[in-house]
């Protein structure tokens, strides 16, 4: 069975690293999707912790609606997971 | 006690004199400095109901016990006043070289009353004063006032300095030094109205520190956490960087906020600034992090955060990226305030295309008419322009109709860049505000953004979540440590009572500093209770409350009045204030806030 196909929109500090837009990955969790970026882009290797959990300096976004914070959770077909830096302010 | 002188200076203009008057060491460890001290002066120095550009008005400078020590980011301060836009308690921070030389002129504050008879400058050296004729100086924008000061005094003396906005009492002018502003509320019209075009500090009196080899320990250690990823961000990109990702989520507030995404973000976004216009990095002093981006523009180079973008950008419609950065060169130049000055000049926009106001058809997009009122404004050249310069709470009053409607503030300080509809936790924190609609003395923005809230529907449960970042605000604030550094502690109140330990040698604990926090909100509360606040003031504005966001998942956002006032209630239960919101004299006792 094929995994869902999924789309990493990148903004801040992540779009300045990976010098691209947008990522298209399989993945049927958070957590794979997460691997993968870092799998094609090395420059996005410190978006993972050790554990496998989202590095505290990003927040990643499901389709603009809910931050996700459970690595666990599954994806489906055409989800978009937003990868942003943490904090506002300025 | 390290880290202190243990008094103010009290300069009475009226006569030109200045005496120190003792601050208890009970006072100092209640309130610390900066934005707390500052409240704890605005109470007995300024007269209750005073209008705030009347001459007995305080005006109060602030330092705090880290300034002068090596720890990164301390060198700032804080302006505290009643608000001529809010008529509430007003406090802004800016930072480095004033701070320094403040606190060496021999006071932990400076607390001005009183009016000059003409345009005039304060010299304050080593605690004596003098005052100056500033009339050759009157007129000048906040760049060239610096530029002449410094060749009149030298280079040991620091000076903060209004604009024609301040001259002129535009109710959001600005107090500039070193290009960074006090620049919410108004603080430059309060100076404007002493007559003071400048405030210059030098002296010798340096402040020894308890453990002087642990602060520097603790200085070299938190200098190191702050390169690291929790400032990244800000160091390498700036906040300009949240434009585009707002944008994305909906929040980014476009014409008068009307709308959540502006159709020409990424020709403004700072991917797109840093990879065209971006000439340079800088930091403010005693500070490694460097979060200043400095672009360049047909006029000039300029320093420019998300703030002005958005509110000289997207709130206004406009998306020509060379007509921003002037505009924000212009404000920096005449002391206005971006935030206000953007949001008043859109909601004067979409009055305008309502037929509500006679502006020379001004509409959204028009980015000449922008660069052409800023001038207009901070002198208030016109009829339309000294209107704007009443900020858009007054505006909307004389404007009429249903202006009060759609005018963007909270107790007459204009919001800014963070749609309340979409961010609902940031609608709590805008309404309950102290000093309006606030995104540095609340951060609940933060848990918006997170997997704490729905930030389409925002729940009671969020409202002692946004009591922590408020209190989180007020002791950084007062300490006084730069926000962007907030990233890098793990237990902020631990590690801020160890550093507030090194330095005053004070046996003080994480959980004093809490209520420390709690008491410092508190007391600003209570200062606006004694100016005539009541519950009435903590909301926001109708449009907010009754109209939806028309595009993509925005349309799910729906806030309420129900959903606002459910909120707001958790807040006032949280803060253990009293259901109508006032303090009850039991938590006065409690929290130690009997002499004010």
């Amino acid at each position: 069975m094929s995994l869902p196909t999924i789309t990493i929109e990148l903004f801040g500090m992540p779009r300045a690293r990976a010098e691209v837009r947008e990522l298209v990955v399989s993945a049927a969790t958070v957590g794979e999707a997460l691997a993968e970026v870092v799998a094609k882009c090395p420059t996005l290797a410190d978006v993972v912790n050790a554990d496998g959990r989202l590095a505290s300096q990003y927040l990643l976004s499901l389709d603009g609606k809910h931050f996700v914070s459970d690595v666990s959770q599954p994806l489906q077909p055409g989800d978009r997971l937003l990868l942003l830096s943490s904090d506002a302010g300025g | 006690m390290g880290g202190y002188h243990g008094r103010y200076l009290r300069i009475d203009l009226n006569s030109g004199t200045a005496s120190y008057v003792t601050l208890s060491e009970s006072v100092l460890r209640r309130f610390l400095g900066g934005v707390g001290l500052g409240t704890w002066l605005l109470h007995h120095e300024s007269p209750p109901c005073v209008d705030p550009l009347a001459r007995e008005a305080a005006l109060v400078f602030c330092f705090s016990p880290l300034v002068g020590t090596p720890l990164t980011t301390s060198a700032k301060f804080a302006v505290v006043a009643k608000s001529p836009l809010t008529f509430r308690l007003n406090d802004a921070l800016s930072s480095s070289h004033f701070a320094l030389a403040g606190k060496r002129s021999g006071a932990d504050a400076l607390v001005i009353v009183g009016a000059c008879t003409a345009p005039s400058v304060l010299v304050i050296e080593d605690g004596a004063i003098r005052i100056e004729s500033a009339s050759e100086l009157w007129g000048l924008d906040s760049d060239e006032t610096t530029k002449q000061l410094g060749e009149r005094f030298g280079q040991e003396f620091h000076s903060a300095v209004i604009g024609p906005a301040g001259e002129h009492l535009v109710r959001y002018a600005t107090i500039s030094h070193a290009n960074r502003h006090a620049g919410r509320g108004g603080l430059g019209a309060v100076m404007g109205s002493k007559r003071l075009k400048a405030v210059l500090v030098a002296g010798t009196q340096r402040v020894p520190v308890a453990d002087p080899a642990r602060v520097v320990a603790a200085s070299r250690d938190l200098s190191q956490r702050s390169f690291g990823p929790a400032t990244a961000k800000y160091r390498e990109l700036g906040t300009v960087s949240n434009l585009l990702t707002f944008n994305r989520l909906h929040a980014l507030p476009t014409r008068n906020f009307q709308q959540g995404q502006f159709e020409q973000a990424e020709n403004l976004s700072g991917e797109s600034l840093n990879a065209t216009r971006r000439v340079a990095r800088e930091s403010c002093a005693s500070c490694t992090i460097g979060c200043e981006h400095i672009y360049s523009s047909s006029e000039g180079n300029v320093r420019l955060e998300y703030e002005s973008l958005f509110a000289l950008g997207p709130l206004c419609g406009i998306g020509d990226r060379d007509v921003v950065l002037r505009a924000a060169r212009l404000c920096d130049r005449l002391g206005l305030d971006t935030i206000s000055v953007g949001a008043t000049v859109a909601f004067a926009m979409e009055c305008s295309e309502r037929g509500l106001l006679e502006a020379d058809g001004l509409r959204f997009g028009d980015g000449e008419a922008l660069l052409a009122l800023l001038p207009r404004i901070s002198r208030r050249e016109d009829s339309l322009s000294d209107l704007l310069a009443e900020g858009t709470r007054r505006a909307a009053a004389r404007i009429g109709g249903d202006a009060p409607d759609f005018a963007p503030h909270v107790k007459g300080l204009e919001l800014p860049g963070y749609e309340p509809r979409t961010l609902q936790t940031m609608a709590l924190g805008f309404a309950v505000g102290s000093r309006g609609a606030d995104h540095n003395r609340s951060g609940a923005y933060e848990l918006d953004f997170s997997a704490k809230t729905d930030r389409f529907h925002g729940s009671p449960e969020a409202a002692a979540l946004a009591v922590d970042t408020e209190d989180r605000a007020a002791l950084i604030d007062s300490m006084i440590l730069c926000k962007f550094l907030r990233g890098v502690f793990t237990d902020f109140f631990a590690e801020s009572a160890d550093l507030l330990r090194i330095v005053t040698g004070w046996d003080i604990t994480a959980e004093e500093l809490r209520t420390t926090a709690r008491r410092i909100v508190t007391a600003k509360k209570l200062y606006n209770v004694r100016e005539g606040w009541s519950n009435s003031e903590d909301t926001l504005p109708r449009r907010f409350l009754s109209e939806g966001l028309s595009t993509g998942v925005a349309t799910e956002a729906t806030l309420t009045v129900e959903r606002l006032q459910t909120m707001i209630d958790a807040y006032y239960s949280a803060r253990g204030w009293n259901a109508d919101g006032q303090v009850s004299e039991s938590q006065i006792g409690e929290l130690q806030l009997t002499d004010l």
